[in-house]
């Protein structure tokens, strides 16, 4: 079901013909994200070219209660970008410019569109970095990092991305602008980090204000291999606890070696290998090289089968291969891969990786386990085809058993990829109705008619005790 | 307050109750239960009669109008829990730095932050106010430190946000919002905290100069500097009660390093041979006391590439120059007399210029998130 036809003319004549699809071949496009289990079509797609448009649609598609879904490059794994309940669009994809670099103050201000990587590559010759690296950085943007909160390897020394937004101007779902954040120390409650992570449900972001770091002057990386995964994540507590702070500390477990050795990007790693902690640790020269000497024995009296160190670029590309690979390898696997996202306090995520083997091996079901070994941040990866309906159903299963596993572990059900709509119904593990009510009465400062990425986050219960009025067009 | 007195009878244990017993709230009735489920029971009578309240730890916050009650958390001041391997430890609101340290320095680790106050105040007011001081350039703020927390509201709901974890997307960010709420959202009970290892050398180094603007342009040099320090702090001669001797009445560049030990010595070597060496165990505490002591601070920040022009205003506006600025950071901090004109500051800069108080200060949108969490308007003062 289409927009109304003056709506449709409306939107157009907002963001040119080039703007505004409704063509169903064309919308086919724009029904998933990386959430690749479901598939809504949205209502039209609309790509504004600059921050005006964004407003002028935001505001028409109010004046028509029309809800929307602001969507950047569609990489998110919770379905964040998928328009629910008819939703129309909003692409941010033709707002991808870098509006200003402020090397001495150590900041930029982006349009929401601007992928992560494109960000990294111009500041790079100011010496300066994003820090925030999730894995799809060749493809996401950065508004999508702000709507979720997106982490990454090297949060585990810098953070996440909330720690690296200074300012943000919104559209708020009636059409209102707001700037929040700004120069100095602005007062009164941290809107800045409230938006964040809140999966669009606030609004969109048509400017973004983010901190830059310094690149590092030294950076080395280690790769360990071990007979055992229990060793590998001993060892990842104990760099930790011994005061090395690496830059990133990531996990791949037997399965994902298996998987890459299996493709065409094998692993080369020392055959009895079933587990590889990459360690890179990122300063001064002086202070890199110790810390690398003192992390190389920490994983010999870990029981490292082998510890290799990369002496050179090529070769630390080579040392995080495995763990950049993964997907791809398991890609050849099978047809869908279902990636969880699954944290846990680290101490618990051996014996959380070992109930996760158990709960897929019930469900008969393959999966192939990496993580952010730092902050206890696991990913298993379901592999399943979707036209197999009990093999989805399995996998359905399986999911919740693994994330009840985590929260009773003492964890979180989402530690990077958002709520979305993969956990929606799974809040209540980790929040209780007060909780929840009381979110939801954020959400509705915010956005008081629901229109803001309907159906995302808060479980439906809890937003149908609030029922919306009014007609759609 | 009698009346307040017998009501609070019947949810709070009678050794919890102090008439008048907190000297900046007047004749506020205090209570200062051990239990969070008393501090609910206060706060949901609290809401249901109407009684103008506010919430503390110590109380060193707290600023006039007194309020009729006065909700403490000083009394929750036990770790509840404590997983040195996960560098996470979870502590009552009523803790105080000087306790938690003492409790995560026995396993070699730390709370990175080093707010200016007094050695009663609690962590609970730490990240209430979202008070940070010099340690903000390298290790952050306090919202970057909490992982979860655990707050009664104006009416008495126990909520809990976050949880022991690294990285928690699930839900809004309250926990960020409740950072630096001061109050207005009710009182902090529980915090679940990051720690980090204790550094191997911690070094701090002085550069000294008669006027500040060369110190201006030092501490931009030190900011591009490969090795990261962790704190650049300048201050005026003024600002001490009681000057150290080694910085012999000048104006002085305190940096601060943390690492291992090849780091640290290169840094040291990088900073150069004028520098003076520093007791950063006396400098450091020497320097939040004082902050502490002072009656009113102003605080002007910008941008740290206006550190000059912040400075300049500063002096200007009080030539007395009682001051310390986080140079890394733009902010400087002002030991105010009464007759600072705030507006006629506000004027001169494109940055923010405020009074270090406890009120906070809203738009409708916050006021209206407040409401959700304080419905009976008990906390807002006289906002």
């Amino acid at each position: 079901m289409g927009l109304s036809q003056p709506l449709a003319d409306e939107l157009r004549r907002v963001v040119g013909p080039d703007g505004f699809v409704d063509e169903p071949a064309a919308l086919l496009a724009y029904e998933s994200d990386a959430l690749t289990a479901y598939r809504f079509t949205p209502r039209a797609v609309v790509l504004p070219r600059s921050a005006a448009e964004v407003v002028a649609v935001v505001r028409r598609l109010a004046a028509a209660d029309v809800p929307f879904t602001a969507r950047g490059a569609g990489t998110g794994l919770s379905g964040g970008a998928i328009a629910l309940e008819q939703s129309v669009i909003v692409s941010t994809a033709r707002l991808d410019r870098i509006l200003e670099i402020d090397p001495e103050n150590r900041r930029a201000r982006v349009e929401p569109g601007v992928v992560n990587a494109q960000l990294n590559r111009a500041v790079a010759d100011h010496g300066l970095r994003y820090a925030p690296d999730p894995s799809s950085q060749l493809a996401c943007t950065l508004g999508g990092n702000v709507a979720e909160n997106a982490g990454g390897p090297h949060c585990l020394r810098y953070g996440t991305t909330v720690n690296h937004i200074t300012g943000l101007t919104v559209v708020l779902p009636d059409g209102e602008v707001v700037e929040l954040g700004g120069r100095g120390e602005p007062e009164g409650l941290d809107l800045v980090g409230l938006f964040v992570g809140s999966e669009g449900t606030f609004g969109i972001a048509t400017e973004i204000e983010v901190r830059l770091i310094p690149l590092p002057e030294s950076v080395e990386t280690l790769l360990a291999t071990f007979t055992r995964v229990e060793d590998a994540a001993r060892c990842s507590g104990a760099l930790l606890a011994e005061g090395i702070l690496p830059a990133a500390l990531e996990l791949i477990d037997h399965a994902c070696i298996e998987a890459l050795d299996a493709s065409p990007f094998p692993t080369g790693y020392p055959p009895d290998a079933r587990a590889a902690l990459v360690i890179e640790l990122e300063g001064d020269r002086a202070g890199v090289a110790a810390d690398a000497a003192r992390a190389r024995a920490i994983c010999v009296r870990e029981s490292a089968y082998e510890v290799r160190r990369a002496a050179d670029d090529t070769e630390r590309a080579l040392l995080w291969k495995g763990r950049k690979m993964i997907y791809a390898a398991l890609g050849r696997l099978a047809p869908d891969v279902l990636v969880q996202d699954a944290t846990v306090p680290r101490s618990a995520m051996v014996g959380v990786m070992r109930q996760i083997y158990e709960i897929v091996a019930r469900w008969r079901l393959r999966v192939a386990t990496a993580a952010h070994a730092g902050d206890g941040n696991l990913h298993p990866a379901l592999l399943f085809d979707r036209r197999d309906a009990d093999e989805r159903h399995r996998v359905e299963q399986a999911s919740k058993e693994m994330m009840r596993a985590c929260v009773a572990a003492g964890g979180t059900i989402s530690g990077e990829h958002g709520v979305g709509l993969d956990k929606r119904e799974m809040m209540p593990l980790v929040f209780g109705d007060a909780e929840l009510e009381a979110m939801h009465a954020v959400r509705r400062v915010f956005d008081p008619r629901g229109r803001a990425n309907p159906a995302k986050l808060l479980p439906l219960r809890v937003c149908r005790e609030w029922v919306r009025q009014g007609p759609r067009t | 307050m009698t009346d307040v007195v017998d009501a609070l009878r019947d949810v709070v244990a009678p050794d919890a109750i102090r008439p008048g017993g907190c000297p900046r709230a007047g004749a506020a009735v205090v209570v200062a239960p051990r239990t969070i489920d008393e501090i609910a029971g206060a706060l949901a009578l609290a809401t249901r009669r109407r009684w103008s309240t506010r919430v503390a730890g110590a109380g060193t916050w707290l600023a006039p109008p007194a309020p009729e009650l006065v909700v403490s958390a000083a009394r929750l001041d036990a770790a509840a829990a404590y997983t040195p391997g996960d560098l996470t430890i979870s502590v009552g609101a009523g803790m105080t730095h000087d306790g938690l340290a003492r409790i995560t320095a026995a396993q070699g680790q730390w709370l990175a932050l080093d707010p200016p106050g007094r050695p009663e105040a609690t962590l609970g007011a730490t990240f209430a106010t979202a008070s940070a001081g010099p340690l903000r350039f390298g290790h952050g703020t306090p919202r970057d430190h909490v992982l979860g927390l655990e707050l009664v509201t104006g009416d008495g709901r126990i909520l809990r946000f976050g949880g022991n974890v690294m990285k928690n997307v699930a839900g809004y960010d309250v926990v960020r919002l409740l950072v630096g709420s001061r109050g207005s959202l009710g009182l902090i009970t529980t915090l679940h905290l990051r720690l980090r290892a204790l550094p191997e050398h911690d070094a701090t180094l002085a550069i000294t100069a008669d006027h500040w603007p060369a110190l201006v342009e030092r501490a931009r040099q030190l900011r591009a500097m490969r090795f990261a320090a962790v704190a650049i702090e300048l201050v005026a001669p003024a600002f001490w009660h009681a000057p150290p001797a080694e910085l012999a009445g000048r104006w002085a560049l305190l940096v601060r390093f943390h690492g291992n030990r090849d780091s640290v010595e290169a840094a040291r070597a990088e900073v150069g041979a004028s520098a003076i060496e520093l007791d950063g165990a006396q400098i450091w505490p020497a320097l939040a006391a004082r902050e502490a002591a002072a009656e009113t601070i102003v605080r002007l920040a910008d941008r740290p590439s206006e550190l000059g022009a912040t400075l300049a205003l500063a002096c200007e506006l009080s030539p007395s120059a009682a001051l310390a600025a986080h140079a890394g950071d733009g902010i400087v901090r002002l030991v105010a007399d009464p007759a600072i004109d705030l507006a006629a500051a506000r004027a001169r800069t494109r940055g923010t210029v405020r009074v270090d108080g406890s009120r906070l200060v809203s738009d409708a949108r916050m006021a209206a998130i407040v409401r959700i969490f304080d419905p009976a308007s008990i906390l807002a003062g006289d906002a």
